[in-house]
């Protein structure tokens, strides 16, 4: 899927007719596959594509988008005329010469997902559902499935701006049901990256089949969390999420520059303890949430967001720079055509601290340990924020003691940036998908352990 | 004929040769979004969408392909990938899988009514859903959130057993959010519509609402930690809806994820429990005249008076568990099918919600689910643990908002506990119809 610069020319032209001031172009081709395996057996195979463009105009602070099917040079100008004539009454202008960007991978990829031997893909599959029903004889279910896509990007500006990029997505996922003296639970886990599938012949599939089942088997037992204010030792890898959901949210100028977030004219402001840096980088190799370029041509950035408790930098895309003034820092982001970017967050995280873990435990009297983080949400514009632990431990007197559940963690971001005191030297980042404005898009949360001095932890009351 | 119908014919024919059977999904429509910020024009989208998604049944086993291309030559080469995804799936069952026969469904062109409206209207709806929530009270300083949305939507489903339904409806919907704050305090909360006729619109409700929903936040205090009689408001009961959602899929039931599962039949929530799945109920947003493999669609009673009446299936399920086929097929173009529920609708009772609020000496009137199901519900063993806000009544006098408290249970106990339900609807604009409903006593943690 190339289309021809002199099309892409046209189409920006016919979008600059009637006074918008900036246009832009994203055609996009996406193969995606879905393999399941449910009980031992081959369940479900999908594949398909998705095959359209999206062309954005600009009249100052305002947004025009209009998405297409008809990627023919009739079908791209004729929808970018009706953008145009949609809100326009200003006079003409023409596009820049378009110069093509080198496609320049930071990322390695194997075989594309429709190359690979499908046999292969299986044995991954009917391998976590071995090892999960080896692991114990409580597993009543196992559903392991493998998700790619390979998308294929082309996107072109009025500033004469036209680049290619591929973007390849891999993620292995399983959930196991169990059933122990009358007690049913399930839990789940994944593996994955930015890149293709040959990489699960390196992982333990094995370590993470038992790990799913152990800790379905450990909620059987387990009783229901206590309620009340207390301090929280929350792990690495994916706890990053409630950093992403509290803080990350707020520090786009999605929300920044409409007022609505409460990290609004703090720039430069100490916000955090300063035992706090935080960073969302773009640039990881093969990184999750990383990109050569974002979904609107420009390339990514490792951007600090948060040093030593200062906040340093927004997350900023085209318009946001336009609306606040702030630099672009390459996180126009977006899941398809279907909709126009938004500043968006790719690798999110709490930099390493000089912490031991160890040490933090021991320095918690009673507690909770969030080991696994759960689903969450947060109200951006208050900043207050809700997250399931889906596997937790009470800390007594400096030690991991009896596993809870039903746990969750209440809270409001800026307050809880605040009593984070201490920080591991054990940074880890984990998988997420994260749903905003621009739809639902790959993007890595992590931290190392961080303790909370005081949140609030929902549970049952006795 | 039109092209769909023609390249589908070709798709049927190639599968005739293959000894397959195949079924079209087709999807899409267009949209139209508007928004205003910081009283101007922000965004203008309008969207059109479509695909194809095709169903190829080889025996008892069926591949799936979906595109957006509907070019003659990409419906062969999706046909190809889901005819090679047949292949791929091995169920072991042996009993060949059904296409729905062609079968009269019942018109609904009500549904579809499409009206000219000149764009400054809509603009002007966009713009008032945030200026008049600006213009309501001082303490509304902003409204990060709102939006006017225009809808034509459409789903055609043909298969090779002869089968060509189609439906198409139009529909308009909105929402603003306003933050309101008091000093330091800030709240945000909102309101949404749906209208099927745009003279239905009525913005000034809308905000009206958001404004007072938003201003009522302010202020909030923690809620001690303890056990509370709760009336679920008529707009937060349809989370409790989605909770068991999913447990009236036969095929759940059959793949042992249903905690419905050998339940039929039985008394297993309060009699004061009455619900109905309702596809033809047009204030919900999931009317359609058939279901999504083109069975036409009924009314199924799920609970009289707490009594467990039936799951729901699709045909593939009511043929193998020997089940009443309800007509619940239930996807997407991109997805293989399920069952799911259409419109659920819980009977209402005689109580007002001002009497439901006094049934005790201490009522948590609540108003707001935090995060949605994924912020603390489990599927597979009905507990939940759920961040919510709203309101403390004692002796039926309001006492103020209370906030960040978890409530707790498990929902088949909820239903087991309903000790009333209120007179009156929610609003429409999704597919879960019910009133208010007092629960007798949930776990509450807070301060």
């Amino acid at each position: 899927m190339i289309i021809q610069p002199h099309i892409l020319s046209k189409a920006l032209d016919a979008a600059l007719s009637t006074g918008a001031d900036f246009a832009d172009i994203f055609v996009e081709d996406t193969y995606s596959s879905q393999l399941t395996v449910l009980n031992s057996k081959a369940d479900q195979a999908i594949v398909g594509q998705l095959y359209g463009a999206g062309i954005r105009l600009f009249f100052g602070h305002e947004i025009v988008y209009v998405t297409t099917n008809d990627l023919s040079e009739a079908g791209l100008v004729k929808a970018a005329l009706n953008a145009a004539q949609s809100r326009g009454t200003g006079a003409a202008s023409k596009s820049m010469p378009l110069m093509q960007v080198p496609f320049d991978s930071v990322h390695t990829f194997g075989e594309k997902p429709w190359e690979m031997n499908r046999d292969r893909k299986f044995k991954w599959l009917n391998g976590i559902d071995q090892h999960a029903r080896a692991r114990n004889s409580a597993v009543t279910q196992v559903e392991a499935g493998l998700n790619e896509k390979f998308q294929r990007v082309q996107i072109a500006n009025s500033r004469g701006l036209m680049a290619y990029d591929e973007r390849a997505y891999s993620r292995i996922r399983m959930q196991t049901f169990v059933e122990s003296n009358g007690v049913k639970e399930s839990s789940a886990d994944d593996e994955g990256h930015m890149g293709t599938s040959e990489v699960y012949d390196q992982i333990d599939l094995k370590a993470l089949a038992e790990g799913a089942v152990d800790r379905a088997m450990l909620l059987t037992t387990a009783a229901y969390a206590p309620a009340g204010d207390m301090p929280v030792l929350i792990d690495n890898a994916f706890g990053g999420v409630l950093f992403h959901e509290a803080c990350g949210h707020g520090l786009e100028t999605t929300g920044v520059a409409k007022d609505s977030s409460v990290f609004c004219g703090k720039m430069n402001q100490k916000i955090a303890h300063e035992c706090v840096t935080a960073i969302d980088d773009g640039t990881i190799e093969n990184g999750w949430g990383s990109l050569n370029m974002d979904d609107e041509g420009n390339k990514t950035k490792k951007t600090t967001l948060i040093e030593n408790g200062v906040l340093k930098s927004y997350i900023v895309d085209e318009m946001g720079s336009r609306q606040t003034g702030y630099e672009i820092t390459g996180s126009g982001r977006r899941q398809s055509y279907k909709y126009a970017p938004a500043s968006r967050m790719r690798n999110t995280f709490i930099a390493a601290g000089k912490d031991k873990f160890e040490e933090m435990v021991r320095d918690v009297d009673y507690g909770l340990y969030a080991k696994r983080m759960g689903g969450g949400s947060v109200n951006p514009g208050t900043g207050d924020y809700n997250f399931q632990v889906a596997e937790g431990y009470i800390i007594r007197n400096g030690r991991i003691e009896e596993a809870v559940k039903g746990a969750c963690l209440i809270g409001r971001g800026i307050d809880t940036l605040g009593k984070i005191t201490k920080v591991s030297d054990d940074l880890k980042l984990a998988r997420g998908m994260c749903g905003s404005v621009s739809g639902t898009i790959p993007a890595a949360v992590g931290q190392p352990q961080v303790l909370v001095s005081s949140l609030m932890v929902g549970g049952r009351a006795k | 004929m039109d092209t769909i119908k023609s390249n589908f014919q070709k798709l049927a024919e190639q599968a005739r040769k293959d000894g397959a059977k195949v079924e079209m999904l087709v999807t899409g429509g267009e949209a139209l979004s508007i928004g205003y910020s910081k009283r101007k024009l922000e965004s203008f989208e309008s969207t059109q969408t479509q695909m194809a998604g095709l169903r190829v049944i080889l025996g008892a086993n069926q591949g799936y392909a979906y595109t957006e291309n509907l070019s003659e030559e990409s419906l062969l080469r999706t046909y190809g990938e889901a005819l090679n995804n047949a292949k791929t799936v091995q169920t072991g069952e042996t009993k060949p899988v059904e296409l729905v026969k062609p079968q009269a469904v019942k018109a609904m062109p009500e549904l579809f009514k499409p009206e000219e409206i000149a764009m400054e209207k809509k603009l002007e709806v966009a713009r008032l859903l945030e200026e008049l929530c600006l213009a309501k009270d001082s303490r509304v300083t902003n409204v990060p959130y709102s939006g006017f949305n225009e809808s034509v939507v459409f789903k055609r489903i043909l298969n090779s057993e002869g089968l060509d339904q189609e439906f198409k409806q139009n529909y308009y919907s909105g929402y603003t959010y306003p933050l309101a704050k008091d000093g330091e305090n800030s709240k945000m909360d909102g309101e949404g519509f749906f209208a099927r006729k745009f003279d239905d619109i009525n913005t000034a409700e809308v905000t009206g609402e958001g404004v007072r929903k938003a201003l009522a936040r302010l202020g909030a205090t923690q809620l001690p930690t303890g056990n509370y009689a709760v009336v679920i408001d008529r707009e937060q009961f349809p989370t409790v809806l989605q909770m068991i959602h999913d447990y009236f899929s036969a095929k759940e039931v059959h793949e042992g994820k249903s905690l419905f599962k050998g339940k039929l039949g039985q008394k297993i929530a309060s009699d004061k429990f009455e619900l109905i799945d309702d596809p033809f109920e047009t204030r919900g947003t999931a009317v359609r005249p058939f279901d999504d493999e083109g069975a036409p669609s009924q009314k199924t009673v799920l609970f009289d008076k707490g009594v467990l009446k039936n799951y729901l299936s699709n045909l593939e399920y009511a043929n193998k568990m020997n089940l009443p086929h309800t007509a619940h097929a239930s996807r997407g173009p991109a997805s293989q099918q399920a069952i799911a529920p259409t419109n659920m609708v819980v009977a209402t009772g005689d109580k007002s919600l001002q009497e439901l609020l006094a049934a005790y000496d201490k009522v948590i009137h609540l108003a707001g689910f935090e995060g949605g199901l994924h912020a603390g519900f489990k599927q597979s063993t009905g507990d939940f643990s759920m961040p919510a806000s709203g309101f403390l009544y004692e002796k039926g006098q309001n006492k103020g908002p209370i906030e960040q408290f978890v409530m707790s249970g498990n929902v088949l106990e909820l239903l087991r506990d309903i000790e009333a339900v209120g007179r009156d609807y929610n609003k429409p604009g999704n597919s879960f119809i019910c009133p208010d409903v007092l629960i007798k006593s949930l776990s509450f943690a807070g301060a």
